[in-house]
């Protein structure tokens, strides 16, 4: 790919913070439990429908390697996120496959979310959401660690306060 | 009901007011049309005896629909009871006094639009609707007024939005429009024009390719019956889509007031929108492939609180359509009643690169993007072509991103948000130019937030 000749578009120069390392932990057992789940499922309707039992085998086989591979990609991609608040904007890059650049003026933010379900409480961790007056936006920062959060959810306010212009 | 004497004499005085008296019968409307229908035929037909000695001859479902009437006449009468507003000189109050108590209070300030509404049957009693969008959350509806109340209210409330007085000269308006002497009406559309747009429009395209499948399949299986059949549903439903089409748009005007772009239409539910032009967020051209070769374009704008509002063309109440269908001079005037001095001519658009007609291939030649100091111009589609006009200074966030097949190609996805209904705007760019274009496009926003504010255009 020419990315390796050229900068890269979607991983911008200058300071860029990652998400916490024990994101990665999180997304492991998030993905595992799902993979599982529904692989399960999967494998136990082909048995009682169809009652191939080679067929099921070939089914529970396919769901391991899949699951084994999204496992083996979580590292990757909670690696891929990338955030900066830069002096009118937050930017937030993601994204392995399908890589996105999102720039959000600070002025624009209208309110901003800190939020941590059981597994990242677990982990001592908060995910940061953005919310502007477009729909579209869905700008949102996962597994941070809690006072990371906290400290970017308090600086956008008093930043967004500052810059704000209405709507 | 303590309606004012003289409509400059309430300003000062606070008053609460109660919706019309007659607004339970008028949220029944149906059934009270279909119980006249029933007694009056059962009348006609027994014109000695309205009541049969034998009651079991009424089907036992006239009484349920008969109890569910009276049951819903009666809370309606109750939420009416229970309902007041009151003007003051800094707020709208409504209060909701039934079984939960509900206060709403609304800042003028904070108005984004104000639409009358009549429907039917409200229309035939003279009384209206008022809607208050107020941005977020759903919008305060005032159920019923009459008429002349409800263009006063709307009149006050949007004066006040905009920290001015009232017009004292309320009222001069005929049956179907809803301008003033002071109003200065830009564009009206003619009846033919709306039934060109329509005989062209891809939902009629639609409607005939469905319906005559089975026109089709009697021809070639040679069945009289299937064609009879076929062409029946695809008469009524053409003459429904048009007539439909027509009702809903008629004598479309478009008209500049003191409290902002009005726009008036309908034949049996009239509709009124309000919206000052200062709150507009953006504003979307679309040329579907048919109205292209008669040049006709229908314009819609977007701003905050739309986002229960329909894009359908054909309901009464409040949508995001602008202009039904113009010439090239009407959208002009639309687009300078928004954005005066906006010349889309003069925006020179930048095209896509030509490996982008692997992920548009009808579309690419129209791809393209421009900018002049005040707002940012996408195009893109063939099947419809829409044109993104967006101020810079109401920019909400930038996104670039690409999948496999664009990073394959080199190219990257662009998409601009506002607070639009619709899709985002979204061009296609070489990679290197969309990080080029958020750089550029993220300085420019700011800018034009920065301007604003010192001019103080928009208010918090």
């Amino acid at each position: 790919m020419t990315q390796t000749a050229e900068p890269d578009p979607f991983a911008p120069d200058g300071t860029w913070q990652g998400l916490s390392p024990r994101y990665a932990v999180v997304r492991l057992v998030t993905t595992a439990i799902t993979n599982v789940v529904f692989w399960a499922i999967v494998a136990t309707a082909s048995f009682f429908m169809v009652g191939r039992p080679e067929l099921t085998f070939a089914l529970a086989a396919a769901g391991a390697i899949w699951t084994a591979w999204r496992l083996w990609r979580v590292r990757r991609w909670v690696n891929s996120w990338r955030w900066t608040e830069r002096d009118a904007d937050l930017c937030i890059a993601r994204g392995l496959w399908h890589r996105q650049l999102t720039v959000v003026p600070i002025g624009r933010m209208q309110l901003v979310e800190v939020s941590a379900g059981p597994l990242l409480r677990w982990q001592g961790l908060a995910g940061v959401q953005l919310v502007t007056a477009a729909a579209h936006t869905n700008a949102h920062i996962p597994g941070l660690d809690k006072a990371t959060a906290v400290a970017l959810r308090d600086r956008l306010i008093e930043r967004s306060d500052a810059e704000g212009s209405g709507l | 009901m303590t309606e004012p004497t003289t409509p400059t004499a309430e300003v000062t005085e606070v008053t609460e007011e109660r919706p019309h008296p007659l607004t339970p019968l008028v949220q029944v409307w149906v059934w009270i049309v279909g119980m006249a229908f029933f007694v009056g035929r059962q009348l006609l037909e027994n014109p000695t005896q309205p009541i049969p000695a034998d009651l079991a001859r009424f089907p036992w479902w006239l009484a349920i629909v008969g109890v569910l009437g009276l049951v819903s006449i009666a809370s309606n009468l109750w939420n009416w009871y229970t309902t007041r507003f009151v003007v003051t000189p800094t707020e709208l109050r409504v209060e909701h006094k039934g079984v939960e108590h509900e206060s709403k209070r609304v800042a003028y300030t904070r108005i984004q639009s104000v639409d009358v509404t009549q429907r039917f049957a409200a229309r035939l009693l003279g009384m209206a609707e008022l809607t208050i969008d107020v941005g977020g959350g759903s919008p305060i509806r005032l159920q019923y007024l009459s008429r002349t109340r409800a263009t006063h209210l709307r009149d006050v409330l949007l004066a006040r939005a905009h920290r001015h007085e009232a017009d004292a000269d309320a009222g001069a308006s005929d049956l179907f429009s809803d301008t003033r002497p002071s109003d200065r009406v830009l564009v009206t559309i003619p009846t033919q024009e709306l039934l060109l747009g329509a005989a062209l429009s891809h939902e009629l395209i639609a409607l005939v390719v469905v319906t005559a499948i089975p026109l089709v399949i009697g021809v070639i299986v040679g069945q009289v019956l299937l064609i009879g059949g076929g062409l029946l549903p695809l008469v009524f439903s053409i003459g429904g889509f048009l007539s439909k089409r027509v009702i809903g748009q008629f004598n479309y005007t478009l008209a500049e007031t003191s409290g902002g772009l009005r726009i008036t239409r309908g034949l049996t539910s009239l509709t009124s929108e309000t919206i000052p032009a200062h709150r507009v967020q953006a504003i979307r051209l679309h040329e579907p492939v048919l109205w292209r070769r008669i040049g006709r374009t229908r314009v819609d704008l977007s701003y905050l609180g739309l986002r229960k509002l329909t894009t359908d063309e054909d309901q009464a109440g409040a949508s995001s359509i602008m202009l039904p269908i113009g010439s090239p001079d009407a959208v002009r005037t639309a687009l300078h009643a928004v954005w005066p001095g906006l010349d889309l001519d003069a925006i020179v658009l930048n095209a896509a690169p030509r490996r982008a007609r692997w992920i548009a291939p009808l579309a690419w030649p129209w791809l393209g993007w421009g900018v002049d100091d005040r707002v940012l111009v996408i195009r893109r589609g063939w099947w419809t072509r829409t044109t993104w006009i967006l101020p810079h200074a109401r920019l909400q966030s930038l996104r670039m991103s690409a999948g496999p097949v664009l990073r394959r190609l080199g190219l990257a996805t662009v998409d601009a948000h506002t607070s639009d209904v619709g899709t985002s705007a979204s061009m296609i760019m070489t990679d290197a130019d969309a990080r080029l274009f958020l750089a550029e496009e993220s300085h420019r926003a700011r800018e034009a937030r920065g301007t604003q504010r010192l001019l103080g255009i928009v208010r918090a």
